[in-house]
């Protein structure tokens, strides 16, 4: 999949929010990390802006591929499971507007 | 240029983009009036600095992420234009084009091991931190204040999120039957990817139709029957029995009864070198830039099959844009071009998805395709976050992630909790509406249990 052991040109990426390519996914795997959680601390794949939207699925493929553990589950995606400004979020900490049409 | 506008628009507003004047129409996504001028490279990567362009059109990937009225980050595909918006390239040192940070690309070919990269020296170890925290990055901090808004609050017997074909069934009915019901729509409209295919579906009656027809036909069913349809609202997280979600401008405390997720898959990436180019987006991507009456290439190579790429090529064509392929997913060996994708390697095929006699290894099997535009089709990954948080289990099929849920009503493993459609694996149309209904159906009744108990 990821062309191994041949003349590479460029970066095979599986996760771009993070820039972690294939290559870096098997080398975890190589270094003894065999599971998808493991993996995802060692390359910090699924850790940005998506959350694993994107990469997680392709990362567990390249993962089984390159002799790691199945994945009996995924990843724990963290909320907000979509970008929010911080000062949107801060509003939680004030009074409550009621629920009417806007 | 690889991609255009298909029809010159008869009205239009003007976008400052670094520093010069950019027509849109008003209200569509700024990622595509952007991308509709002719410009894919929108971003840099974070660590290589690579060049990034849309490749989701869906608020799920890091390639339409630029600067917009001094706030950084923001997912250009989800903004609407508007008149006399300023939007500014980030993360980069010189321009989107020609990012000279980019040498860290070709500084580590084979990559970057942080765990032991310049670990042997405390001091040096300290500087190169400095350094690597300059390089990388996403944005700058806001250039003014933004004052903190108070959330809205809203109540349900029971919560749909997702709006395409299943959700929209699931909440028309809840409301028949009885429960106050709220869908939520992180798009600007409901539909889902029934209003992007640009094709024909059977719908629930045998009937093949237009896909978007289907999708507003099922809009105005949930309508009539009294749900609530709360569009450009994304769920961000569920706590307890309660679900956040983010409109413009503040958040929306949405309690509920019960939850039915209905929030479809994500498109998911693949393996190949320079996957991550623009100008190589996924199917369903290029649908949306369609949609928006934007080309998304004039040789466009359609890599994965399935009905998506099949709707794609034949709307291509319809639109007079070359179309190579569809080749089989494992054919795509490469994709070139600097700053966006001028070509795809190939592995050599009889048929253009059959690889049963592929010689590994051999260079004189890869042929060298010209494009200005690559869609991909890799398999779906199952929008499992909200459902995962909700307390359903999820499972991996050999391909993706799928909550497990029951094909029947979508019950999950959490009590009150249902999954419908293809966040829980049921691409089928009509089989996913069966299963939204049966779960809409079962949430009702449960929640007027509930209250009978209560009461």
């Amino acid at each position: 999949m990821s062309e191994r052991g041949r003349d590479v040109a460029d970066k095979v990426i599986v996760c771009r929010c993070e820039d972690v390519s294939a290559h870096d996914v098997e080398e975890a795997v190589a270094r003894g990390y065999r599971d998808l959680e493991s993996v995802k601390r060692f390359t910090g794949f699924g850790t940005g802006w998506c959350q694993g939207k994107q990469c997680v699925a392709l990362c567990a493929r390249v993962l089984v591929a390159a002799g790691g553990e199945p994945p009996t589950g995924p990843i724990t995606p963290r909320p907000p499971f979509h970008p929010v400004p911080l000062a949107h979020l801060a509003g939680l900490a004030r009074p409550r507007r009621d629920g009417g049409e806007r | 240029m690889p991609t255009r506008r298909l029809v010159d628009p008869a009205k239009t507003i003007t976008l400052h983009v670094d520093g010069r004047d950019v027509p849109a129409v008003a209200g569509e996504p700024v990622a595509v009036a952007l991308v509709a001028t002719g410009r894919t490279l929108l971003a840099r990567s974070v660590k290589y600095h690579r060049p990034r362009g849309p490749a989701c059109f869906a608020g799920r990937c890091d390639g339409c992420l630029m600067r917009i009225d001094g706030i950084a980050n923001v997912m250009t595909c989800r903004a609407p234009a508007r008149d006399g918006m300023h939007v500014e390239t980030q993360n980069v040192l010189g321009s989107a084009e020609s990012d000279l940070l980019a040498a860290t690309d070709w500084f580590f070919p084979g990559g970057m091991n942080h765990h032991e990269m310049f670990t042997a020296n405390k001091l040096v170890n300290r500087a190169m931190q400095k350094v690597a925290r300059r390089i990388a990055g996403i944005g700058e901090l806001p250039t003014r204040l933004v004052p903190s808004t108070p959330p809205r609050e809203v109540a349900c017997d029971v919560l749909v999120i997702g709006g395409g074909a299943p959700g929209l069934a699931a909440a028309t009915e809840a409301a028949r039957g009885g429960a106050t019901t709220v869908l939520l729509e992180e798009a600007p409209e409901t539909g889902g990817q029934l209003l992007v295919f640009p094709g024909g579906v059977i719908d629930e009656r045998g009937r093949e139709q237009n896909a978007p027809t289907v999708a507003d036909a099922l809009l105005r069913e949930a309508e009539a029957a009294g749900v609530r349809v709360l569009t450009r609202h994304a769920a961000i997280g569920v706590y307890g029995a309660e679900v956040l979600a983010h409109a413009k401008d503040h958040v929306v405390r949405v309690s509920f009864g019960r939850l039915v997720v209905a929030t479809g898959s994500h498109e998911g990436a693949m393996a190949f070198e320079g996957a991550d180019l623009p100008g190589v987006m996924g199917v369903r991507a290029a649908c949306v830039l369609l949609r928006h009456g934007v080309l998304p290439g004039e040789r466009i190579a359609i890599v994965g099959t399935g009905l998506w790429s099949d709707a794609l090529a034949a709307a291509l064509r319809a639109r007079r844009a070359e179309v190579l392929g569809p080749f089989a997913a494992e054919a795509a060996r490469r994709a070139r071009g600097r700053p966006s994708v001028r070509a795809l390697d190939v592995h050599r095929v009889a048929g253009a998805a059959d690889l049963g006699h592929r010689r590994d290894g051999e260079r004189s099997d890869v042929e060298t395709i010209v494009c200005d535009g690559v869609a991909i089709a890799p398999p779906p990954s199952p929008a499992y976050e909200l459902a995962e948080q909700a307390g359903a289990a999820v499972a991996f099929s050999g391909e993706a992630f799928v909550v497990t849920a029951s094909a029947q009503d979508g019950q999950t493993a959490a009590p009150g909790v249902y999954a419908v459609g293809e966040c829980a694996g049921v691409r089928d149309l009509r089989a996913a509406l069966a299963q939204g209904r049966a779960a809409g159906h079962a949430a009702a009744v449960h929640v007027g249990e509930g209250a009978r108990r209560g009461g």
